[in-house]
């Protein structure tokens, strides 16, 4: 763990957490020595009772078989939960540590498309990061010590023994393993690689499926599946043909092992006058410690398979340390002037990455306070990007951004962030009611403003049919809402936030004309007096904005009012010309 | 089956070999030679035991190659069945997911779930069954434990099941507020909201501790109960054998084999609850298998699918030539294109596609379509082709019905370039060959050169002759995913290459071929279509003056019903294959 991810970790009593994993183990550990001893103790009874001693002297072995054998679940559920208390207590300060990160770089500091996509990966990486303790590093632990113990415990019997035992338990539980992983790695690669290119053809596929149907070509294409499938099935025999040895090799070496432990034990009893002090009995029992031994490491290759995934999660996760805030702010930040700044943009470029290609290339634009200004073009062209640097979340490589005057490198981002509105592309809906998602940028908002925005975005007759209206909880575990509805769900709560400067990012890509129309004309009056920058990349009802801004691999290419350049032979006339319309159903609901 | 029954037979056998074993011990002073069959023995069953571990875990895979495989297929072939319209309606990224990595999920449940499912099944069985014949007392008390599991398991269930099951959703729910505080983060940041978040996770997170512990001390109970009783089934088998030892009644060696096989005889239940998840993951992949599957079925019932196969057969129809010679006029199934009363629905929408469109188009005839975006233009192209269902009305083709057709021979006689054509990450001749059967390597190689000319000549007559020098392997360069390594203008005239080397085709269908070309790029693609069009039909959508200039007749689609004002352009007898430019065709219809 680096440095920073380690002192978060463990602020909170590192000591604490190390007790909480020595208890976690030593509670494994007397669940499976519990076990050992059971089987240790039955076979001592057994094989002493056939000697027909008196009943007296078995008593207490009587006793502590009926003890151990409660123990041994008890242990095992003892453990269980220490180590799932241990991991969760870990998982929730590593949430938080990488929350602090991810608030600093997204979006935009995780290159150009911070995706939801992405970050769900994160959060899948932290929440794998805690298999380090409850599947591999207890049971690792765990099992280590069992079989240690055991392999004591032969010694005891028969200092010749626990060599051999330990040689086996060893080549079982750790040796057999890591080979099988090694022979394996190439065959789990290709493996994956084939599961891959397969999951990339079915996603091609079902993409061209209108083509591939038009073409007749769904013969070939299933012809081509069957040789992907052919190919996969090779590299699943291959990888299971390696899983199968090392199975089939630990259960030899575990039968063998025992078998030759038994048989150092027959030597010496042979050898027995002669002073190794060995009795029938000792040796029985060494059989049955040599079974139960291999019993408990018998978790090892699993727990050495979850090491692998788990480490590489906290390796990911890792990496969230490393990345660079993409803004910082001013160590003595100016003040913004009040009211409604002028926005400038001064030859600005943006990239992603250090030697990447600019997502924005030396952009000049001015828009005075209170103007409308539409910016189009084709995806790709850098809409997104000059709405993230208006927004401060990425930093401008060159040229100048001033708000009010202002080089907004002088401002700190959470000022200039507090006079923008913004709906972003595919903004998020929170598991929290509607009312909560759209009073997130202006708690104070009445029932009756809610509503009123609602209504002029056309999702009047949706509330209404809501089942608990403003008070519905949205979101993953409630009520799930289409792309239009959560497009205009962000819209809503921009409009409401009552900031003197719109940013809507493609806020009608998922309508259709009619809503469409109903959108612009209840944005435009919302954005009466304020500032608007009108994303998108339709073409429709941009004759009345005070500016149009074509844009095109990260350059201005064309700007001014929309009848002009509808009117002039440029890039606006084209893109009017190959506007394109939706094959078939447009809307994926 | 036979490998589990051979599994459970090697583990009596090291069970009998080593308990005989270890009893020779106490009857006399022995020597290792005493007791060599006894070792010999142990050590081949263990060997045995050894090489069915293995072959298992091969046998499983080859069952899972054979399951994944054939769901696959089937699914795949069913997705295309049942046509686009279909495949838009329901989420398409899922659905590849589904087919793809959701399929894989499929292996480990074939492969080790439902062998160790059989085992599980039969070994206790086995194993009792020898214990009985070992000592009946022992089966007895180990039938009594196992009878008990059933018992304290619906106690167990009974006590904590509405407890976890009150607990579960509360658990769901915390255990998904960080994920969506994270995704929802570019918007708290934008509002000024995201500090005040850490101290929720801080808080959530504990709260999900302490729930999540409070549901698995009684999850995990179930589990706590199983190892007990098995633990205590071992107990119970173990000092009733001592004491009947002691008096007499047993031998030791049988006694010490029913030791041994105890624990085996708990295994499989306690391997159960681990296996859950391996169990759950497969189940639900299978359940979405069938689910795309059982979706078809009733969409094809609600009258969305494409037209059934079976069909009368196109016979010596463009089908048979679609690997003609190349070139020449198309001589078979000439007769107009009459389309009558057309009525296109989507499912979910309210407005008619189309709303009984009627047209026309007689043998070489060309007919352009304009209209506004959302007047139903790509729909009409679509059904021509089949591959929109048509609620109502019918299409014919040279007297053919469509639905009376073969779908696969109907569009055989079409060449068809959509409005954003579909290019795969194969090479480029794969792309263009789109259809046709793979080149065996039986193939002459002059027949593989005149092929590739031909290709050529394709990508000439769309303005890319200079692509395939271009390109690193020619003819043979991967384009990446979806035609990555091509610009959009490259893509298009990639696609009407590609219906350009469908020479056997009768109608031409295009949907905006020249949005993204420059006019040069455009003129050059429009002459080169005016030749090689000869005698085969067109029908255009596009709102290009060049491209209207080839149409013989403007059709204006409004809402879905042609326009009011449609009229015959130019006669047909001025249109030769000379490829001049004519004049232009005042479009009278307004859009």
């Amino acid at each position: 763990m680096t440095q920073a991810m380690s002192q978060a970790v463990t602020r909170e009593g590192a000591g604490r957490d190390v007790a909480r994993g020595l208890l976690a183990v030593a509670l494994g550990v007397v669940g499976q020595l519990s076990g050992l001893g059971l089987l240790a103790t039955s076979a001592w009874l057994i094989t002493t009772s056939s000697l027909r001693p008196p009943i007296l002297t078995l008593s207490v072995a009587i006793a502590a078989v009926r003890l151990l054998a409660l123990l041994r679940g008890l242990g095992r559920y003892g453990e269980r939960l220490a180590s799932h208390d241990l991991a969760l207590r870990i998982l929730g300060r590593l949430r938080v540590w990488s929350y602090r990160r991810l608030e600093t770089v997204v979006p935009g500091g995780l290159g150009a498309g911070t995706t939801g996509d992405v970050l769900s990966r994160v959060v899948a990486d932290v929440d794998g990061a805690q298999d380090l303790v409850v599947r591999a590093g207890v049971p690792l632990v765990t099992g280590a010590a069992t079989a240690a113990a055991a392999i004591a415990l032969s010694g005891l019997l028969l200092a010749d023994t626990w060599p051999v035992l330990g040689a086996g338990l060893l080549a079982a539980g750790v040796a057999v393993p890591l080979l099988a992983r090694r022979a394996g790695r190439r065959a789990a690669e290709v493996l994956s690689a084939e599961r891959g290119r397969l999951a990339g053809t079915m996603v091609e596929t079902i993409d061209g499926a209108a083509d591939v149907v038009a073409f007749g070509a769904t013969r070939h294409v299933l012809a081509a599946l069957d040789r992907g499938e052919a190919r996969l099935a090779g590299a699943l025999r291959r990888s299971a043909a390696v899983g199968g040895a090392a199975t089939g090799f630990a259960a030899l070496v575990s039968g063998t092992t025992t078998a030759a432990v038994v048989a150092l034990g027959i030597e010496a009893l042979g050898r027995g006058a002669g002073g190794a002090h060995v009795s029938a009995v000792a040796v029985a029992v060494l059989g049955f410690v040599s079974l139960a031994a291999f019993d408990a490491v018998g978790a090892l290759p699993d727990a050495f398979a979850r090491l692998d995934a788990a480490v590489s999660s906290t390796r990911r996760v890792q990496l969230l340390g490393a990345l660079a805030p993409p803004v910082t702010d001013p160590t003595a930040p100016r003040p913004l002037p009040p009211g409604d700044p002028a926005l400038v943009l001064d030859h600005v470029s943006v990239s992603y990455a250090l030697k990447g290609p600019a997502a924005l290339e030396s952009v000049d634009l001015s828009l005075a306070p209170g103007e409308a200004m539409a910016v189009v073009g084709p995806s790709g062209a850098g809409k997104t990007t000059l709405a993230l640097a208006l927004l401060r979340f990425v930093e401008c490589a060159s040229g100048r951004l001033s708000l009010g005057g202002v080089d907004v490198r002088d401002l700190s981002a959470d000022e200039v962030r507090s006079r923008i509105a913004w709906a972003p592309q595919d903004p998020h809906v929170f598991a929290a009611t509607l009312a909560a998602n759209l009073r997130l940028a202006r708690p104070e908002a009445t029932d009756a403003e809610l509503v009123a925005v609602l209504d002029a975005l056309g999702l009047g007759p949706w509330l209404s049919g809501l089942p608990e209206g403003l008070a519905t909880e949205l979101g993953e575990r409630g009520l799930s809402v289409s792309g239009g509805e959560r497009q205009r769900i962000g819209l809503a709560r921009a409009l409401l936030a009552g900031r003197p400067m719109l940013v809507l990012d493609e806020p009608t890509a998922h309508l259709d004309e009619h809503a469409e129309a109903l959108v612009r004309d209840a944005v435009r009056s919302y954005a009466e007096g304020r500032t608007l920058v009108w994303i998108t990349h339709r073409l429709t009802g941009l004759e009345d904005f005070d500016q149009v801004v074509v844009l095109d691999g990260g350059r201005v290419v064309e700007h001014g009012p929309a009848a002009v350049l509808a009117r002039r032979a440029g890039p606006y006339a084209e893109l009017l010309a190959s506007t394109p319309f939706p094959l078939a159903v447009p809307s994926r609901a | 089956m036979a490998v589990g029954l051979g599994l459970t037979g090697c583990l009596v056998a090291q069970a009998v070999f080593l308990a005989d074993l270890l009893a020779r011990l106490f009857r006399r002073p022995v020597g290792l030679h005493d007791v060599l069959v006894d070792l010999a023995g142990l050590v081949a069953a263990t060997l045995v035991r050894s090489l069915l571990l293995a072959l298992g875990a091969t046998a499983g895979a080859g069952a899972a190659n054979r399951v994944r495989g054939k769901l696959r297929r089937d699914a795949l072939g069913a997705v295309l069945g049942r046509g686009p319209v279909w495949l838009a309606k329901e989420r398409s990224g899922e659905l590849a997911v589904t087919l793809g990595r959701g399929l894989d999920a499929l292996d480990a449940y074939v492969a080790d779930y439902l062998p160790r499912l059989v085992l599980a099944g039969l070994a206790p069985l086995v194993l009792l069954g020898v214990i009985g014949a070992l000592d009946w007392v022992s089966l007895l008390v180990l039938v009594a434990v196992l009878g008990v599991v059933p018992v304290f398991m619906v106690l167990v269930g009974k006590l904590t099941e509405q407890r976890v099951a009150r607990r579960w959703s509360a658990l769901a729910a915390l255990g998904a507020h960080f994920l969506d505080t994270v995704q929802g983060l570019p918007v708290l940041r934008a509002y000024g909201q995201a500090r005040r978040q850490e101290a929720k996770i801080a808080e959530v997170t504990d709260d999900l501790r302490r729930t999540t512990l409070g549901v698995l001390r009684e999850a995990f109970l179930s589990a706590l109960v199983l190892e007990t009783l098995a633990a205590v089934g071992t107990a119970l088998v173990a000092v009733p054998l001592a004491l009947r030892l002691i008096s007499g009644h047993m031998t030791l060696a049988p006694a010490l084999t029913v030791l041994i096989l105890t624990p085996e005889v708990f295994l499989p239940l306690r391997r159960a609850s681990a296996d859950f998840h391996a169990a759950a993951e497969g189940l639900s992949a299978f359940d979405r298998v069938f689910e795309v599957l059982g979706a078809g079925a009733t969409a094809e019932a609600g009258g969305t699918a494409l037209p059934g196969a079976g069909g009368a057969a196109l016979s010596g129809a463009c089908g048979d030539r679609v690997h003609g010679d190349g070139g020449g006029a198309p001589s078979s199934l000439r007769g107009p294109l009459v389309v009558s009363g057309l009525c296109v629905r989507y499912p979910d929408r309210d407005r008619w596609a189309l709303d009984g469109v009627d047209l026309r188009v007689a043998p070489g005839e060309r007919v352009a379509i304009v209209g506004a975006s959302g007047a139903g233009k790509s729909s009409l192209l679509g059904a021509l082709l089949g591959l929109v269902p048509a609620s109502a009305g019918s299409i014919a083709l040279g007297g053919l019905v469509q639905g009376d057709a073969d779908p696969e021979a109907w569009r055989s006689c079409f060449a068809y370039l959509p409005q954003r054509p579909w290019l795969s990450s194969a090479s480029l001749r794969d792309n263009l060959r789109l259809g046709k059967e793979a080149a065996s390597d039986a193939v002459a190689e002059d027949a593989r050169l005149a092929e590739d000319a031909r290709l050529a000549e394709a990508l000439s007559l769309a303005d890319l002759s200079g692509l395939v020098a271009r390109l690193p392997e020619g003819l043979g360069t991967p384009l990446g995913e979806g035609g990555a390594r091509l610009s959009a203008g490259e893509r298009q005239r990639v696609g009407l290459a590609r219906a350009m080397c469908r020479t056997a085709a009768t109608v031409v269908v295009l949907d905006e071929p020249t949005s993204h070309l420059d006019a040069a790029s455009e003129e050059r693609v429009v002459a080169n279509l005016d030749r090689w069009l000869a005698g085969r039909s067109l029908v255009v959508a596009s709102h290009r003056t060049r491209l209207l200039e080839l149409a013989d007749r403007v059709v204006t689609l409004d809402g879905g019903r042609v326009g009011a004002r449609t009229r015959p352009a130019t006669p047909r007898g001025r249109r030769g294959g000379d490829g001049a430019p004519r004049r232009s065709v005042p479009v009278e219809a307004a859009p």
